[in-house]
């Protein structure tokens, strides 16, 4: 069934990585995480887990629009020393949805090395469960920002079958969640919690109360005139000092195998 | 392929690199444990003014027994004597082996209540277990309930069974005596069950600061009926007003017509939830009594607090044991982990429900009334619901 989908490109001859096209990518892989949540613990937990991703590009000879959703569930451990059991282990888990749309730079169409910059939205949620007796066991994060990002699109000379992108992404401006100073929300004294008290909770902040980096890298592998592999590497950091004295700190690394098809 | 490599080297370095940038742990020594552990306790507990304790005392007290050669026993045994001070259920150092804990809040008192004797005089073999609702009828046609802990769940149906089948009761015993807390939801899921409308039951805030008066501002605490009683009989009324204001109307151009329209506007029985919303209703009306002792702590503290607001309910018992702060837990850099009481709940008077409630009537029970056959505190409450319900 796949394959009769894909016929209409199965007989194409191989196409230049930096035309025009839709790309569909499902993949797989591993992310590495660290935090260090003060409003949970005095502990740096990391560890590592699977990250799934799928994402859609539309690249246009004069734009590129690109739109990811992730999901990564890592386990975490605390490594204290003198070494201690300490058994239980915290639990993350994150997801992402980005959407960036991006306008070439310059107008040479031949050029075999693109830059583009524009816009992106990303929302995310980041819940971590830590191993804690009583009521702030789990650690929350909601944040939905628009930034600005670049993207670099090229091929390696010699080896026209692998393409690279590299991407950087900055919110600029963030709506952002944060459990209260005591690391629960402020719904202790609400009988039904609804969405309206979340939403009525979210802080309007810039690169002051939250920053976050990401920078990514695509290897992709022409193995078909109709499918690439990609190969990615994405990195994150992102740091919030709310509340005060309690700020967070978090990095993400992950490295992920994609099927990437042309529609 | 060199700039492949570049790349490669790139992304292992940044993944390493986390710990480094997002900061190691802090130094597993006793001296930067007890560190930790003197001011996360500074900067988050919501009592030292209510308890007059002065942490800054304790410290200077314990600081100069701690250095970098004692051993865990020695440091943890320091730590719980620590929390021991905050007179605080809510207060606890857990290690692999053990809990510290301060248990006088209900120790220091008289039990008020033996469940095996109450099971074998009063519940008897027929009692039903909804949930975790342990409801039977006493004699004199009272309902009684016993709820053993707030940890354990019930649903809405199993509630709507109990109040459904004590609907023809004199009145309603919910005893919970001996019930140490657990989740507010079920506080909440209880107590709506008797407030007539939404109804204000107190207030309360949260730590928002390492400064001791960081606190946020009062929130109010509402608890709201299931039904909306009050809504439902004002559009009642309203109702009726509209088809009288219609039926006049209606006699003045069409007399003849008048009783087939009456047949079709005939109220409508509306099933399930609207016929367990009445026969809970009902209980809005009746005698309600709260049993409590020593050891109704926690969320049952909030649930006895919420209760004593409601004007058909009456407590009767002994002071609950309090514990009027939610509890939140800290890590300390070895690993271990406390936790302490970071909010303050108060009664829409100010009353401050740390020290817990104090019941409308005070009765005690021992192994005397055990003698007797009778738990007095049972007793008490029946005598009170048959006089209530006598009186009305």
């Amino acid at each position: 069934m796949f394959s009769l989908v894909l016929l209409p490109v199965w007989g194409q001859e191989g196409i230049n990585l930096l035309n025009s096209g839709e790309h569909l990518t499902i993949g797989v892989g591993i992310a590495f995480n660290t935090v260090r949540d003060q409003a949970h613990s005095t502990l740096t937990y990391n560890g590592n887990g699977l990250r799934f991703f799928v994402s859609y590009e539309r690249i246009r000879p004069d734009w590129v629009s690109r739109t990811m959703v992730s999901f990564d569930n890592v386990n975490l451990k605390a490594r204290v020393k003198p070494r201690r059991d300490i058994r239980r282990s915290a639990s993350l888990s994150d997801m992402q949805l980005t959407v960036g749309l991006y306008a070439r730079l310059g107008d040479d169409q031949l050029a075999d090395n693109q830059q583009y910059v524009g816009g992106t939205w990303n929302l995310q949620i980041n819940s971590r469960n830590y191993p804690l007796p009583t009521n702030n066991r789990t650690g929350v994060m909601l944040q939905s920002s628009f930034g600005v990002g670049a993207l670099d699109r090229r091929t390696i000379s010699g080896a026209d079958d692998w393409a690279f992108t590299t991407r950087v992404n900055v919110p600029v401006i963030t709506a952002l969640y944060r459990p209260t100073y005591i690391g629960i929300p402020p719904f202790l004294h609400i009988d039904k919690v609804k969405a309206k008290h979340v939403f009525s909770n979210f802080d309007i902040v810039s690169f002051g109360r939250f920053f976050k980096f990401e920078v990514g890298v695509d290897g992709d592998h022409q193995s078909r005139a109709w499918r690439t592999d990609r190969l990615s590497y994405d990195w994150n950091i992102f740091h919030t000092p709310v509340p005060a004295t309690k700020p967070i700190t978090s990095t993400t690394g992950s490295l992920v195998y994609g099927f990437r098809v042309l529609l | 392929m060199r700039s492949i490599l570049i790349l490669c080297l790139a992304a292992l370095c940044l993944t390493a690199c986390g710990r480094w940038i997002v900061g190691s742990n802090p130094e597993n020594t006793p001296t930067i444990n007890y560190e930790h552990f003197v001011q996360l306790v500074q900067e988050n507990y919501s009592f030292f003014a209510e308890k007059q304790v002065k942490w800054d005392s304790l410290d200077a007290l314990y600081r100069p027994m701690v250095h970098d050669s004692l051993g865990n026993d020695s440091l943890y045994a320091i730590m719980s004597k620590m929390l021991f001070e905050l007179r605080d259920g809510h207060v606890n150092l857990y290690v692999n082996n053990d809990r510290s804990r301060n248990a006088d809040w209900y120790l220091d008192y008289p039990a008020n209540f033996n469940r095996g004797f109450v099971n074998r005089n009063y519940w008897g073999k027929d009692y039903q277990t909804s949930g975790a609702l342990i409801n039977t009828w006493l004699s004199d046609s009272i309902g009684y309930v016993y709820y053993p802990s707030f940890s354990s769940r019930f649903t809405k149906g199993n509630l709507d069974y109990v109040l459904n089948r004590f609907a023809n009761a004199k009145g309603l015993i919910i005893d919970v005596r001996e019930n140490g807390g657990g989740s507010m939801r079920n506080a909440f899921r209880l107590a709506e069950r008797f407030v007539p409308e939404r109804m204000l039951m107190g207030t309360s805030q949260y730590k928002t600061g390492p400064g001791p008066k960081d606190f946020s501002v009062l929130d109010s605490i509402f608890v709201k009926p299931l039904v909306d009683y009050k809504a439902r009989a004002e559009a009642k009324a309203k109702a009726e007003e509209k088809k009288k204001k219609k039926g006049k109307e209606e006699e003045e151009k069409e007399p003849a017509e008048e009783e087939t329209k009456e047949e079709s506007t005939a109220p409508k029985q509306r099933p399930g939830r609207w016929m367990t919303a009445d026969s809970t209703a009902m209980m809005l009306d009746k005698p309600v009594v709260v049993l409590i002792n020593r050891h109704s702590y926690s969320a049952t503290n909030f649930f006895s607090a919420f209760m004593s607001n409601i004007p058909n309910v009456t407590l009767i018992g002994d002071r609950s044991g309090g514990g009027g702060g939610v509890p939140v837990s800290f890590e300390l850099p070895n690993g271990w982990k406390f936790r302490i009481s970071v909010t303050r709940t108060y009664l829409p008077d100010g009353f401050n429900i740390e020290e817990g409630i104090e019941p409308d009537i005070y009765q005690n029970t021992g192994p005397e009334d055990e003698l007797k056959g009778v738990d007095a505190i049972i007793e008490r409450a029946k005598t009170f619901i048959l006089e209530e319900s006598s009186s009305e």
